[in-house]
Formats: C-alpha cells, sequence, structure tokens
C-alpha cells in the first residue's frame, strides 16, 4: 500500500489526501498516517518555505502561509533527496 | 487484598505514541507511587511505579512516547530494548481512540516483539466528539487481543484494563494475534536473512524481528550484525542490496494490516462541514467544471472589482487631478512658479493620480481574501495544477505561478518548492507573464477610459490573453529546453467555512498600507523624475530629454499605433514598478494639457486599435525591476535576463499583431 501511495504521488502532480484517499480506498486518516510515516523514513520532505518576509503585499500571501503550515498545521510534502545507499 | 509477598510482581509496560494520555493511566494508576529517573546511560526521563490490583503486585514501566519502534531515535531504541531486554510480562499500548489510523503502527511494531500486548484504547469520547465511532468488541475480534475502552482522563475503564493486562499475563501461551503479513515476494528473502543471523545474533534480538528490521534499514541492528558477525554481515549486506524496497513492503503490510482493522471497526458518520466541503469540492475541483469555475470566480472578481471600483476611481481622478492640484497651485502661486507646477503636475498629477487606484485594490484585495478566507484559494491552486499538468507543463508551478496574481515576487521565489533545476527555471521565466495586482490596477484604471461600457470584457480578455501567452511559451520551452523529471506535491484542503470579515479587513488593510508605502516612495521618486525630465532642457515638454527619448523609439511606437511619445515613456518608467505607467501618464498629460480629466486625455490620444495594443503591452511587458532582481538572486543574471528579453518580445510582438489585426476590423 506504502508503494502504491509513492507510486501515484511520484506523478509530478499536485494531490490532497484526501485524492489520494479516494485512489487507495482507505481513509483520508490512513492515508494521512502514511504520509507522516513516509516522511519519517525521510521519503517524502516538508516543502521549502516560499513565502518571504517582504511579501506582505502579496494578495495570496494567506494562501501561501496555508501552505505552509502556519494557518491549517498542513506540511506540503515533496519528494526527499536520494539516500546514499546503505552501508 | 494484599499481595502474595513471595510472588514476583507482573511487568507492565506502556506504550504509545505521544500524546495519547499514556501519562495520564501510568498517573492514575501509580498515584505517588511511583519514581522518576532516566533511562540507564540516556538523558531520557524513565517513570516506573508500583501497584497493587486485586492482590497482585504490579510494576508499571512507562515507554517513552515513540511512533514506531525502527532505532530512528532514542526513544524508539529505548521503548524497544526494554521490551527485548526486559520482556515485560505484557505491554499496554495506549492507543488514541480518534486516530487509530496513526495509532496502530505502533502496535504492529509491539507484535512483533515477544511480549503479550493489550490495547487500551483511550479518548473514546473525544472521538465520539468528532463523530467516530469506534466498536472495541469488533476491534478485539479483529486483532484477537483484548481492547479495553478509555476515558483515562475521567478514570473511566482503567480498572478493566489492568484485569485484562493480569489476564493475558497470566496465560501468554494463548496469545495469538493478528499481526501484519509481509507480501509474498520478501519472505524468502526474510527468512534467508534470519537464517544467516540464526548462530550469530546475540540474546536478546530474535533471529526474524532482527531480519525484519535489518530490510526496514534499521541501522543499530545493522550496526550490531556488522560488529558481532562480519562474515554473516556480507552475505546480508548483499542481500540488502538487492532488496532496498523492503521497507515499503513491510510497512506498506502494516497499513494494510490497519486499512483491514479501521474497516472493521472504526464507522465516521460524516460531519456537516465535511459533506458541504465534499459536496462544492465534486465541482470546485473536477477537471473541468473545476477550471469553469475558476474562470467564472477570476472573471466574477474583476467585474466587481471594475464595476464598483470605477465610479470612485473616477471620482478620486477628479479630486486629485482637478480640485487637488488646483488647490496646491493656488497655495503655492506666492512661490517659484516652478515648484507650484512640480507639485501639482508632478508630485499630484504622478503619485497623487496613483492613488486614485486605492478603490480597485480595496475592492481586488477584499474579493481575494474573501476567497482564500473560505477556503477557495487552494481549490484554484489544484485546478490551475491539473490543467497544467494536462498541456504538460510541470504541476508543481502552478502555485508559485497563482501567487503571481498578487506580485510576481512571491512568484518567483515560490519556485523554491520545485527541485528540478529545468522545470524551476522554466517557472522563473513564465512566473512575470502572470498578471500581478499593480498590472491588473493599471489596466482597470485605463481600459474603461479607452473602451468605456466595454472595458469589462477587454479585462477579461487581456487576462485569458495572459494565461494562453503563459501556456503557449511554457509549452513550447517545456518542449523545446526544459523537459524535467516528474515530482510529487501534497498539500492540505482546508474545509470550506464562513468568512471572517476581520480577517479580511486585517488582509485589506495590510495590502493598502503596502501599497501606499510604495506609492509615497518610489513612486513619488519616479514622479518628480519624470517631470524634471520632461521639462528639461526645455523649453517646454516637446523639447524636454524624455522626449527625445520618447521620439528616438517611435520606430517601434509606429509598429503599436503609439504615435504619442508620452504611451512610450510609460511603457519604460513601468520598469521601475508597473503603477508608474499611470504616474507617467498622469505628469506628462497634466503637464501637457491640464484641467481636464486624465482617462479622458489618454482616450483622445489614442485610437481604440493602439489603445488595445497598448493594454496588451502594459499586460505582458517585462517584469518590473524587484521582480528582476529576485529573478537574478535566484537564478543569476543569465536567467534574468533571458526573462526580460523573453517579455519585451513576446508583448511587442502581441502589441504589434493586436493593433493590425485591430486596425483591420
Amino acid at each position: 500500500m506504502l508503494a502504491r501511495l509513492l507510486a501515484l504521488v511520484a506523478d509530478g502532480r499536485l494531490h490532497t489526501p484526501g485524492e489520494l484517499a479516494a485512489e487507495l480506498g482507505v481513509s483520508t486518516e490512513l492515508v494521512e498516517a502514511m504520509l507522516a510515516e513516509l516522511q519519517r523514513h525521510g521519503d517524502l520532505a516538508p516543502a521549502p518555505s516560499s513565502c518571504h518576509a517582504g511579501c506582505t503585499s502579496c494578495p495570496m500571501n494567506g494562501a501561501c502561509a496555508r501552505a505552509e503550515g502556519s494557518a491549517a498545521g498542513a506540511t506540503p510534502l515533496r519528494p526527499a533527496a536520494p539516500r546514499p545507499p546503505r552501508s | 487484598m494484599s499481595p502474595d509477598p513471595s510472588a514476583r510482581p507482573v511487568t507492565v509496560a506502556l506504550a504509545g505514541q505521544p500524546n495519547v494520555g499514556k501519562s495520564t493511566v501510568f498517573n492514575r494508576l501509580t498515584g505517588l507511587n511511583q519514581h522518576v529517573g532516566n533511562w540507564p546511560g540516556k538523558t531520557v526521563e524513565q517513570k516506573t511505579g508500583e501497584l497493587v490490583h486485586n492482590g497482585t503486585a504490579i510494576r508499571l514501566v512507562d515507554l517513552p512516547g515513540t511512533y514506531g519502534l525502527t532505532a530512528n531515535s532514542e526513544e524508539e531504541r529505548i521503548a524497544r530494548d526494554y521490551v527485548l531486554r526486559e520482556r515485560p510480562d505484557v505491554v499496554v499500548a495506549i492507543v488514541n481512540a480518534a486516530a487509530l489510523e496513526r495509532n496502530l503502527y505502533l502496535v504492529a511494531e509491539l507484535l512483533a516483539l515477544p511480549s503479550p500486548v493489550v490495547i487500551g484504547l483511550n479518548m473514546m469520547d473525544v472521538a465520539a466528539s468528532h463523530g467516530v465511532r469506534v466498536e472495541p468488541e469488533v476491534l478485539e475480534a479483529a486483532l484477537k487481543l483484548p481492547v479495553v475502552p478509555l476515558v483515562a482522563a475521567r478514570n473511566q475503564g482503567i480498572d478493566g484494563l489492568i484485569d485484562a493486562a493480569l489476564r493475558v499475563a497470566a496465560d501468554p501461551a494463548a496469545f495469538a494475534p493478528t499481526r501484519p503479513e509481509m507480501r509474498p515476494a520478501h519472505r524468502p528473502i526474510l527468512a534467508a536473512i534470519a537464517a544467516h543471523l540464526e548462530a550469530v545474533l546475540p540474546p536478546p534480538y530474535p533471529t526474524s524481528w532482527a531480519a525484519l528490521k535489518l530490510l526496514e534499514g534499521d541501522t543499530e541492528i545493522a550496526a550490531l550484525v556488522r560488529e558481532r558477525a562480519p562474515e554473516a554481515w556480507k552475505e546480508v549486506h548483499a542481500l540488502l542490496l538487492q532488496h532496498e524496497d523492503a521497507y515499503l513492503d513491510i510497512a506498506g503490510g502494516r497499513y494494510e494490516w490497519i486499512a483491514r482493522m479501521v474497516r472493521a471497526a472504526v464507522a465516521r458518520p460524516r460531519a456537516g462541514a465535511v459533506t458541504v466541503t465534499d459536496r462544492i469540492d465534486r465541482v470546485a475541483t473536477h477537471p473541468l467544471w473545476g477550471l469553469g469555475l475558476l474562470l467564472a470566480v477570476l472573471a466574477g472578481v474583476f467585474w466587481l472589482t471594475y464595476t464598483a471600483a470605477a465610479p470612485l476611481v473616477a471620482l478620486l481622478g477628479r479630486l486629485i487631478g482637478g480640485s487637488l492640484a488646483g488647490a496646491a497651485r493656488d497655495t503655492l502661486s506666492s512661490g517659484p512658479p516652478w515648484f507650484a507646477r512640480f507639485v501639482a503636475d508632478g508630485l499630484i498629477g504622478g503619485a497623487g493620480m496613483v492613488l486614485s487606484f486605492l478603490p480597485i485594490l480595496v475592492f481586488f484585495f477584499a474579493l481575494m481574501g474573501i476567497l482564500e478566507d473560505v477556503g477557495y484559494l487552494a481549490r484554484m491552486a489544484f485546478v490551475m495544477d491539473r490543467f497544467m499538468h494536462r498541456i504538460g507543463l510541470h504541476g508543481k508551478s502552478s502555485l508559485p505561478l497563482f501567487l503571481g496574481f498578487g506580485c510576481n515576487i512571491p512568484a518567483v521565489l515560490g519556485t523554491r518548492i520545485i527541485e528540478d533545476r529545468r522545470a524551476r527555471l522554466l517557472t522563473l521565466l513564465l512566473a512575470p507573464l502572470v498578471p500581478c495586482t499593480a498590472r491588473l490596477a493599471v489596466v482597470t484604471f485605463l481600459a474603461p477610459a479607452f473602451f468605456g461600457e466595454l472595458a469589462t470584457w477587454v479585462m477579461v480578455g487581456l487576462v485569458s490573453l495572459n494565461m494562453v501567452v503563459l501556456v503557449v511559451v511554457g509549452v513550447t520551452l517545456n518542449r523545446l529546453a526544459f523537459r524535467g523529471a516528474k515530482t510529487a506535491f501534497i498539500m492540505e484542503m482546508p474545509l470550506y467555512h464562513a468568512p471572517n470579515f476581520r480577517t479580511i479587513g486585517l488582509f485589506v488593510w495590510n495590502n493598502l498600507t503596502s501599497f501606499l508605502k510604495k506609492a509615497s516612495t518610489v513612486i513619488v521618486l519616479v514622479s518628480a523624475l519624470v517631470w524634471a525630465l520632461a521639462q528639461w532642457p526645455g523649453p517646454g515638454m516637446q523639447h524636454s530629454a524624455l522626449a527625445a527619448v520618447g521620439r528616438a523609439l517611435a520606430p517601434v511606437g509606429a509598429w503599436l499605433g503609439l504615435g504619442d511619445w508620452r504611451f512610450i515613456v510609460a511603457l519604460l518608467t513601468s520598469f521601475v514598478a508597473k503603477e508608474n505607467t499611470i504616474a507617467t501618464l498622469g505628469v506628462l498629460f497634466n503637464a501637457g494639457e491640464g484641467g481636464a480629466s486624465l482617462a479622458r486625455q489618454v482616450a483622445a490620444a489614442l485610437p481604440p486599435s493602439a489603445a488595445l495594443a497598448f493594454l496588451v503591452i502594459q499586460v505582458l511587458f517585462v517584469p518590473c525591476v524587484a521582480t528582476v532582481a529576485v529573478t537574478k538572486q535566484e537564478a543569476g543574471w543569465r536567467w534574468a535576463l533571458a526573462g526580460v528579453l523573453l517579455l519585451l518580445t513576446v508583448s511587442l510582438g502581441l502589441g504589434v499583431v493586436a493593433f493590425q489585426l485591430a486596425s483591420r476590423l
């Protein structure tokens, strides 16, 4: 199931946990748990901050902050850098 | 009842993820009979306690809160080493009934260890308040181990939990739970690794568990085997290298097990807010209807902004350009004439005219604030992403590009979320093609002046043109030079909710103060400079340095129908800040004509075909200097310059096309 989840999110598109849950036929909560596990394991990483301190005039800065997790407690994830092979 | 002094106390280990109420259970059971210290050789706190339950002495050990039992953290190492080395009679796993999907993962890992497990299903009240109905008896039947519902905060179910733990501890041989399973493909590998470890692994590690952990990439077990049995490690290592994907299989097996358990025992009646969100999202995030809705919402925002703001903009324009400038001339008439002209025509006619944008910005920011606050903005980004992906662009480009509607600077900075360099460069080049608020405000000011009743349609057409150009340029560059790797991006969708008008008010206020700051600094300076260059060396504006520059560019203006050099100069000054187009026109037209409103003067100066060409160039023209500077900071001079040249070519090219086509209509 985890491999299927990784394959689903690796298509280069923007995904939401709800949409991934529908694809996998499981609950959104389970997808969120799996995403958290993939993040702990290092397969996914929080996306870097995109909001700039000087961007207060941007009408989208609310959306930007939300995407960064400060507003909704959500952390956008992206694939982590490849890990070195096991030593 | 007093315990039998000769009997060994039953050791119960309390396990659980952080914040599941484990400490509450521990404190309820042990009261004051607890000892706090550190785990041997560690800085992590250790809590143990004693209690007597129905005549049985119990030693309770509070394990550190952990999400799993792989050696990812000190807490995870301590928890699993304790269970492996001390072999407690029973492990009580406290789980949050409201978040079983997350909490059962630790239970899945505990079931791979030698001690039997009992589950304390805590926070049943929280689950019920969230609309989550958990059936403990069904979960117990599915897991084939005791599951005891608890509300530890209210001391409910704790006696039953200890009863169940003691029953299991009394007959460990009867403990036969449903455990997660690996996919068949990796089972022979697990067996092969376990066989290599059989004779070499020191106690207390069970070989099958150690083999599982090695396949999961557990660094501590790997170091142990490497150190104790270098020969066996060579064989094991070779197998591990061939099966680096085994982790996904093992952890995936655990989640399949969790999904089965949750499906059996948990019902989530949909709360009202979720149902409303789902219902709206069926349209709002639909690949086709969602795109239609997005275009309709954007068109609605522009229409509402224009309809509501246009009369106020005209009124402010008359007040600033007429009454205020006149008052300034009268007040300063006793001073040097050039100073009165400078203030009235340069500062008020230029920077002051930009202040007439205020109603546009108030309505635009208020509408965008409402869209953001109700939760629609995230859906807009989602739908745009789908659309862009379909036309071959990088999906993750959509979020930064979307930010460009506010200001191109965060759009450029937002490309940091794209780790593929080629995709990032492509997005950097495309970001200035999204019309920012400043450009939209200029167009909202000029479109009614040029096209009257048709202004809304002209504006929607210009924004649509922006989008079409963005797509065409993006697809072309993507196919020619920027095809990159595909990467994922996952974001949460907020629930829809009623807007908070205080939040929206603050949002509008913050944006307006930022605009006023820019108007009072950069735009005032440029207005002053434009006014000075429009007077110098003279005599009159037609013999000024600015007129010379404008006339030097006349051949380019001729292709666009811009016979009046003042429009060329206005475009050039927009490089400093987009609002300068209006500030410059304000200075040049007031200085030249005076009296009549700026809107009427500019409309009279250009035929409709040239006016359309001017607006086309305005929405596609080179980004402002701040955006170029940020692009240089993010990608270097080469790409910043490439972006400027790209937009210069596209804007002039399409301006010529617009003029030529409109002239023939």
